[in-house]
């Protein structure tokens, strides 16, 4: 399975079509939530908690802040990490999983005890531990993610690597006299890219997910600057009157976590010759 | 058999001991010790000077070697003493122990939610492929799946006060002096902690059950001449129940880890709202000594699981 021709039925696939469209709704509002609201960052104070209107379309919040500014900014800083985390465990996961896997001995053994014991706490106390060593902030928040969420694609790569080392080809390429290099870089690796690229596509949403949680616990950074601190803290304080405060930020994230799993879900039957033909269990809708 | 489990002990021996190792280094890594990090916590105490900070240094044990540091700690533990809070100077484990209760309670009732309910409307759904309920119901664990379960629980909290005029977040009953009010605090937050494992296993368990009804010895169920509902629950559920509870135990350690967001949610003082407190303050013995029993459960439970699949499936023993 070449990347071209995955990249092709994922274009024909009915899941990637709604991600993407998802997708570009959920980039409209972050280009132009900021615009609309003239008293975005700094609050109005004569209208506090004022309820959605044509001037405040999401509502405003305590310190009378358009919401709508608030929520496109915390969409943004919430995808920055979602993305930030699947691009450091996506590269770090895929490389030391290969590598693991096609040479073996005991840095591969080593490296599996760790994977499994990683993999055995629980993803927010593991990312919480990370946070109390880095400190509250975007880049522990990022660091914290990347180690929770690289065990995973580490083990995925690893299988790949495992069963296409034993290949024909491969052992083709081995009495052909290619290097061990050569072998892993222009055999295994894009041939373990399908299960890579799925794992790694639904990561951004189970980042982006996980960090929401991190920021509502406070152990992210504070004001608008993900999704999950506006769902916490003060906004809790004024939901009974105000539930607009949380009721948006949620449906934006729900709305991005959905994305994920749609583009993911359009990968991974894309990538996997057994679903081409559609598969016929599958649940309707997905 | 015995082989099988033996391996898997050992194997989960080593995780639980490689997990402490990460919780030790993790600590250690962190910019500063638990003295400078009490300091800046109260600067009202006033500066301490070098010579005193030496002195809490070596009253905490911090200025031995790590080795050294990490040996004690292990025997310490072994004595079941998890050091003291750096917060409140309790010893850990009685800050702990009446917290236990709380997560535990939470994440077996989210566990028998989750797998009663997805297993049961699963087979449903499975035997009325393509009606209104496998549609209705397959469109619903989309939406759980997708949907962040802390966000659930801010809005049933938020439902449960404005039409029920119920705070859930009035305080925690023991399971042992209220039972009911135990559980009428208890269930909203399981529910919510339910859904996504819930959606899960109802996706996999219908999924499995359609291919059983399609499968041979059902086909020679028919032909007996047995009913529906016979074949559904006695022969296409029953083979289709061991990947649900792969499923189950692949998802209780995310019940672990989403019992720290719902606990703070529903106000519930369990193990996860100490982790969390310990993490803003920097309170390492916690943290440290937490993110080894959550491992320890997680562990526990996959090897719950495991024992539970060999029993019921006879070739995961030939296998070992």
């Amino acid at each position: 399975m070449t990347f071209t021709r995955i990249t092709l039925r994922m274009a024909a696939s009915n899941s990637t079509r709604a991600g993407l469209a998802l997708l570009l709704l959920l980039a409209a509002l972050m280009v132009l939530g900021p615009l609309g609201g003239e008293t975005s960052g700094r609050g109005d104070l004569e209208n506090t908690l004022s309820s959605p209107s044509w001037s405040y379309p999401m509502g405003s919040d305590q310190l009378g802040r358009d919401l709508l500014a608030r929520v496109a900014d915390g969409l943004n800083g919430s995808l920055m990490v979602g993305a930030a985390v699947a691009a450091i465990s996506g590269i770090a996961g895929g490389v030391l999983g290969l590598a693991s896997g096609f040479w073996r001995g005991w840095p591969d053994l080593l490296l599996q005890r760790l994977v499994d014991a990683l993999m055995a706490v629980p993803l927010l106390v593991l990312a919480l531990a990370v946070i109390a060593a880095t400190g509250p902030t975007r880049t522990g928040v990022v660091i914290a993610l990347s180690v929770a969420f690289t065990p995973l694609i580490v083990r995925v790569s690893r299988s790949s690597a495992l069963t296409l080392r034993e290949s024909g080809y491969v052992e083709a390429s081995w009495a052909s006299g290619a290097s061990a290099w050569h072998i892993v870089t222009r055999h295994l690796a894009p041939n373990a890219l399908g299960p890579w690229a799925v794992v790694v596509s639904t990561q951004v949403g189970g980042a982006v997910l996980a960090e929401a949680s991190l920021s509502f616990l406070g152990a992210g950074p504070g004001g608008s600057a993900s999704l999950g601190s506006l769902l916490g803290g003060e906004a809790q304080t004024y939901a009974f009157t105000a539930p607009w405060l949380i009721i948006w930020p949620g449906v934006v994230l729900a709305a991005t976590s959905i994305a994920a799993i749609l583009i993911g879900d359009g990968l991974a039957e894309s990538a996997s010759p057994l679903t081409s033909g559609g598969s016929k269990t599958g649940a309707p809708g997905c | 058999m015995t082989r099988y489990l033996v391996r898997r002990a050992v194997l989960s021996a080593i995780t639980i001991w490689v997990v402490t190792l990460i919780a030790f280094v993790l600590m250690r890594v962190a910019p500063g010790d638990a003295v400078l990090a009490a300091m800046a916590r109260s600067p009202g105490e006033g500066a301490l000077s070098p010579q005193q900070m030496q002195e809490r240094r070596a009253a905490l044990g911090l200025d031995r070697s790590y080795p050294v540091q990490y040996f004690t700690w292990i025997a310490d533990l072994a004595r079941l003493d998890a050091g003291k809070s750096l917060v409140s100077g309790v010893p850990v484990s009685e800050e702990v122990t009446p917290r236990i209760a709380v997560t535990i309670e939470l994440s077996l009732l989210a566990l028998a939610l989750a797998g009663v309910v997805g297993a049961v409307t699963g087979v449903f759904a499975a035997g009325a492929r393509g009606g209104r309920f496998d549609v209705g119901a397959s469109f619903a664990s989309m939406a759980g799946l997708s949907a962040p379960a802390f966000w659930l629980g801010l809005l049933v909290v938020l439902a449960l006060a404005i039409w029920a005029d119920l705070f859930i977040a009035a305080g925690y009953r023991p399971v042992w002096e209220d039972p009911a009010g135990n559980l009428v605090r208890m269930i909203p937050a399981a529910a919510v902690l339910a859904v996504r494992p819930g959606a899960l296993i109802f996706r996999v368990v219908r999924t499995a059950t359609i291919e059983m009804l399609d499968s041979d010895f059902v086909r020679t169920a028919r032909a007996k001449g047995l009913g529906e509902p016979r074949i559904l629950w006695g022969h296409a559920f029953r083979a289709s129940a061991l990947p649900g509870l792969t499923v189950l135990g692949a998802q209780t350690v995310f019940l672990l880890s989403g019992s720290v967001v719902i606990e703070q949610v529903f106000g519930l003082p369990g193990l996860g709202r100490l982790l969390t407190d310990g993490v803003l303050s920097r309170d390492y013995p916690v943290v440290q000594f937490l993110v080894m029993l959550f491992g320890l459960f997680a562990v526990l439970a996959n090897l719950v699981v495991d024992f539970a699949y060999s029993r019921l499936d006879p070739r995961v023993r030939l296998a070992a």
